[in-house]
């Protein structure tokens, strides 16, 4: 979203240096937001995929065949209760992260409608906040 | 940048009229653009490196744990392209890592932690430096969009 001031022949108020700097964080704050979207977004992939490699784990009618799993760039052979026990400690840490994420989105989204609200009380329609549908 | 300055101040003080000062600015603002498209360039890039290393280090601690473990295991691996070969692997002491240029160093499993490590926490420094600047020229372009906006505005007024 670009903050953007539309024409008004009338009389609007004049944009000081502190109105300058919040409109910066505005803007700042709004790129970082779709950032930490897309983050979430990847991070819940992601533990989607290891949850069905979980459940094909543990399908496995064979109890002693054993998994290959990925490591770096190679597959190494393991038994299926290590390959699990691999499993969910990479899904522990990506929920952690995941919830550290969502965190830091909840921060963001708060200080952007802080923003939002002054920079509307002083502007109003002279200032467009908004996201553009088609950016 | 002339939040400081009313439109006016900002057109008497250079000598300019509406459509010089438009045009510096739309100047300017195409300049920040260019700018921006590296700098996110360099961000993607560093971005993707982090993960890399992280990868890295852990398959060397699960080497180091099934070594440490003392049981023979087998591992498959990329012989050529979409081709996987079998490998025993027994004890092993001490890791190769490919430092880039055709250059491959022998390490022990702790010096190899430790140059991984470090590479991680730099990779981390540069992207924070990458950032700050992506930051300070992102507030550039949205004061230059706002100067604009105020330039345009008073010559319509």
């Amino acid at each position: 979203v670009c903050p953007s001031m539309p024409a008004q022949p009338q009389q609007e108020p004049e944009v000081t240096a502190a109105d300058q700097a919040d409109i910066n964080t505005f803007s700042r704050l709004n790129l970082l937001f779709h950032e930490l979207e897309d983050e979430l977004k990847s991070l819940k992939d992601e533990m989607e995929n290891i949850k069905e490699a979980s459940n094909e784990v543990m399908m496995i009618m064979d109890e002693d065949e054993l998994v290959k799993f990925g490591v770096g760039e190679v597959y190494a052979d393991v038994n299926q209760t290590d390959a699990q026990t691999m499993l969910d400690r990479v899904l522990e840490g990506k929920e952690s992260e995941a919830t550290q994420v969502e965190g830091r989105l909840d921060e963001v989204r708060d200080r952007m409608k802080e923003l939002k609200a002054r920079l509307a009380a002083k502007f109003g329609k002279s200032i467009n906040l908004e996201e553009d549908p088609d950016s | 940048m002339f939040s400081q300055e009313s439109v006016d101040d900002f057109l008497s003080k250079n000598g300019l009229n509406h459509d010089q000062a438009l045009n510096r600015l739309q100047d300017l603002y195409s300049k920040y653009k260019f700018i921006e498209t590296r700098l996110s360039q360099s961000k993607a890039n560093l971005k993707g490196k982090m993960p890399e290393i992280r990868k890295t280090l852990e398959a060397m601690q699960f080497l180091r744990e099934k070594s440490e473990s003392g049981e023979p295991y087998s591992t498959h691996f990329e012989l050529a392209a979409n081709v996987l070969a079998k490998a025993d692997v027994e004890k092993i002491d001490t890791v190769c890592l490919w430092l880039g240029a055709n250059v491959m160093m022998e390490f022990t499993f702790n010096e190899a932690e430790e140059l991984l490590k470090k590479n991680l926490e730099s990779a981390g420094h540069s992207l924070e430096r990458v950032q700050q600047q992506v930051d300070f020229l992102r507030d550039q372009i949205t004061t230059t969009e706002v100067n604009v906006a105020r330039v345009y505005n008073h010559e319509v007024r």
